[in-house]
């Protein structure tokens, strides 16, 4: 057996400090810090990154247009990245000083990326003055630590659907579905048929989906300082119970929310749920399934009809050199008139409240997802939300389950909530 | 020896036992009922399939094809049941009795196997059924028949979307970067990178276990220590710096930066140590007393002789490699579309609260092709290389 010689590891070692060195240099010397960049006729680009579909973003594109020909200074370079795998994507980027400019992001990521200083506060380009017209609960998802770091440009949320011809089978008028939640509950009785496998509704479990009981309870999750969980309240208790007797109690839940279950969302396509929470996103599959469903606001609770808040947020780096060319393009872009020729076009809810009266749908659903929008309630803020949704949705399932009661379970997730996320 | 005392001596031929009559038909049934579930299946699959290319995008006249042909799928479901049928029943009259247990194990086990494969081939069976539904439709279930997950309506515009062939020509004149965004790009993106990364790490892996299996340097059992404790770090935890040094030198977007930092694979030396060490040291020496270099040893005698394991390393490394996601998204220059691979091109049908199954899963029919093409050229090698390198004599 040979062993390296003496002189071979020397050669070795002068060839491994060279390779370091070398390392070093480029490390060292290497650009990466994206320069300011101009198109051929000298306007300077500004990189938007965003998560449209295919449709959405032939119109963004068609918008883009039409500000740079007012905005001879600017052009906007719109780079599609999946909405999959956006957090990571801006995380590392930002971490490299390869962000984009300006970006859309999920409502939730917005609180983790202001807390950690990567956005611009809008109040110095005079945001203040036009804050009020954009719709309520989507703008509060911005709102962080006393400051709007972004803006809605895309809002939604959920409401009730129901299949009528389920409604018809049971005896029910298909026109008059529940208006309160005791109202669901006599009429999800009667579209009940265990023996058939169809069940009056069929509900997820996670934090987010349940924020329609939450809020027609009246409950408020993390309190307005962001310090305290409210969830061992007695609101929130009553709400976590309610869901649990739709399913325990009454059984007229599916346990949709089980392991192995058929989904809401598949159950409702197939007829086995006669009602489930959803959103104007599934409008047009439902629609080309030839299901006869209707659309209506969620039940009213103690706190009348209330509905969670989903949609996207565009923001600003404060890394990038052009902020306030940023602010004027996403004003722009979520201007009435503009807002009214997006959603108009692409069947969306208008995130400004002044496009509310200029925007026209083929599909009549969509206006009852408007009306809904106006009694949304505003999500949790907190820096991770997927942490909260981690901690709350065992201990709802713990409840559910009838593992837990709900106060005990409620108890707990509060302390652990105050403890594990609230203290970022 | 009266005839009755003969009658006891010689021993009596075995006659089939109603309990073994009785099995065989159970067995038989079931037989039956696989077969004409199976049959029934795969040929309304390929009359979809035959339905869908005539129909165009045309759901409705695809479902009416089908339809119409209906009698066919059920003429040829008759005649494989009656062809399988006769040929059990042919094969256990001319079974002898005493071996007549035998034939029912073997049948039995057949049965098995086949619900076996089954359940391994179904949901791939999904998958194919899914990329010819129309939107809308992909959840939808046969309320009569659960299992009949044929699209009674197809459509081959799924395909044709994701091959962006559905975009009618224009004259106006189309972005060269816009034209390169599209499956086919993304699809050569992976392969390029996924053969590329498992040639590279094969060949730096082979290298560097036959040094550690074969070789003698100082601190060798250390450096093999400190190189083995690398792997408990989670790879997650060097993804910003390493991100940062692909910035670094410049290679933000390409699919060198996708490649280059996978490329010292301390898993792909532990396997091939492992492997090489198995092979006699003689071999070497002798190849030496005939005047062969270092290299001539590698390439002549511990290349060929550890095949299988260097082909398993070859095919898990470009498994890895073709379906990884969050590495490939990082270093993705999105406006270069020469940097977007397979899944995180796939990525792009998945929306914040939608995604559009069937093009997803139109995508992901193409993108199997190439495991399961070098699945079955290496398969053997493959199973051998997992097998031999487990024991070590």
């Amino acid at each position: 057996m040979k062993y390296i010689s003496n002189a071979s590891l020397r050669g070795l070692l002068r060839f491994a400090c060279f390779v370091a060195l070398l390392a070093g240099a480029v490390f060292t010397t290497g650009c990466n810090e994206r320069k300011t960049e101009y198109t051929a006729d000298g306007r300077t680009i500004l990189n938007f990154w965003h998560t449209y579909n295919d449709d959405e973003e032939v119109e963004l594109k068609k918008i883009i247009a039409d500000w740079e020909a007012a905005n001879a200074s600017w052009s906007v370079r719109a780079v599609r990245i999946p909405f999959d795998g956006h957090k990571p994507k801006l995380r590392t980027a930002l971490t490299v000083g390869r962000g984009p400019d300006m970006a859309r992001v999920d409502w939730s990521f917005v609180c983790e990326l202001g807390r950690k200083h990567a956005l611009v506060d809008l109040a110095q380009f005079g945001f203040d003055a036009i804050k009020d017209t954009y719709l309520k609960a989507p703008l509060r998802t911005n709102f962080i630590d006393g400051r709007y770091l972004g803006l809605p440009d895309q809002t939604t949320c959920v409401a009730l659907f129901y299949n009528k011809q389920l409604f018809r089978d049971a005896g029910l008028d298909p026109e008059a579905p529940p208006k309160t939640w005791d109202e669901f509950v006599e009429m999800g009785k009667k579209l009940t048929n265990v023996e058939k496998g169809t069940f009056a509704c069929g509900f997820e479990n996670t934090l987010w989906w349940s924020l329609p009981f939450f809020n027609t309870f009246g409950a408020t999750l993390i309190s307005e300082d962001g310090k305290k969980c409210l969830l061992d309240q007695e609101p929130a208790i009553r709400a976590i119970d309610f869901k649990r007797a739709l399913f325990a109690d009454y059984k007229i839940e599916a346990g949709a929310w089980r392991a192995g279950s058929i989904t809401p969302e598949q159950g409702f396509a197939n007829g086995k749920y006669a009602m489930i929470f959803m959103g104007p996103w599934n409008l047009p599959k439902f629609t080309s399934s030839k299901l006869d469903f209707g659309v209506t606001l969620i039940p009213a609770g103690p706190a009348g009809t209330s509905t969670n808040v989903g949609g996207t947020n565009v923001v600003i780096f404060n890394t990038g050199k052009f902020p306030k060319a940023c602010y004027d393009f996403l004003t722009y872009f979520t201007s009435p008139e503009v807002q009214a020729r997006w959603c108009s076009k692409l069947n969306q809810m208008p995130v400004n409240l002044k496009a509310y009266d200029l925007v026209k749908f083929d599909d009549p659903h969509l206006m009852t997802f408007m009306e809904q929008m106006k009694s949304a309630v505003s999500n949790p803020i907190v820096t991770s939300y997927e942490r909260l949704e981690d901690f709350v949705n065992p201990e709802m399932e713990a409840v559910l389950t009838g593992q837990k009661t709900a106060s005990a379970a409620m108890a707990t997730l509060a302390r652990k909530v105050e403890k594990r996320v609230l203290s970022d | 020896m009266n005839m009755q005392n003969i009658a006891t001596a010689i021993p009596e031929k075995p006659a089939s036992s109603p309990l073994r009559i009785v099995i065989f038909v159970s067995l038989f049934v079931v037989m039956l009922a696989l077969c004409v579930g199976i049959s029934g299946q795969l040929y309304k699959f390929v009359t979809m399939v035959a339905a869908a290319f005539m129909a165009g995008s045309d759901p409705a006249k695809a479902g009416a094809i089908m339809k119409n042909m209906a009698w066919l799928i059920d003429g040829m479901v008759a005649v494989t049941g009656l062809a399988l049928a006769s040929f059990v029943i042919r094969r256990w009259i001319a079974t002898q009795a005493e071996h007549r247990a035998e034939f029912l194990r073997t049948f039995f086990l057949y049965l098995c196997l086949t619900v076996g494969v089954i359940v391994v081939l179904f949901p791939f069976f999904w998958m194919l059924c899914t990329s010819f539904k129309p939107a809308g439709t992909e959840l939808l279930i046969n309320t009569a028949n659960p299992f009949d997950i044929v699209p009674a309506e197809p459509t081959i515009g799924n395909f044709k979307k994701v091959l962006k062939l559905d975009a009618a020509p224009t004259g106006a004149s189309i972005d060269p970067v816009e034209a390169k965004k599209n499956f086919g790009t993304y699809f050569m993106n992976s392969l390029t990178v996924a053969s590329m990364a498992a040639f590279l790490v094969t060949l730096f892996a082979s290298m560097g276990g036959y040094v550690f299996a074969k070789k003698e340097l100082p601190y060798k059992k250390q450096l093999f220590g400190l190189l083995m404790a690398t792997m408990m770090i989670p790879g997650m935890m060097y993804m910003v710096p390493q991100f940062f040094m692909v910035c670094s030198m410049g290679l933000f977007g390409t699919k060198l930066a996708m490649i280059l930092p996978h490329l010292a694979s301390v898993f792909g030396i532990f396997m091939l140590k492992q492997f090489m060490e198995t092979i006699p040291s003689s071999l070497i020496e002798a190849a030496r007393i005939d005047g062969a270099s270092e290299w001539q040893i590698f390439r002549v005698v511990i290349i060929p002789l550890s095949m299988p394991i260097i082909l398993t390393l070859f095919l898990l490394t470009f498994l890895s490699h073709w379906s990884n996601f969050l590495w490939q998204l990082i270093v993705t220059d999105f406006e270069n579309p020469l940097s977007v691979t397979l899944p995180v091109g796939l990525a792009l049908f998945r929306g914040q609260y939608t995604s559009d199954l069937g093009l997803i899963m139109s995508a992901s029919c193409f993108s199997i092709v190439p495991i399961v093409v070098l699945f079955l050229f290496a398969q053997r090698y493959f199973i051998e290389g997992m097998t031999q390198g487990a024991v070590k004599e």
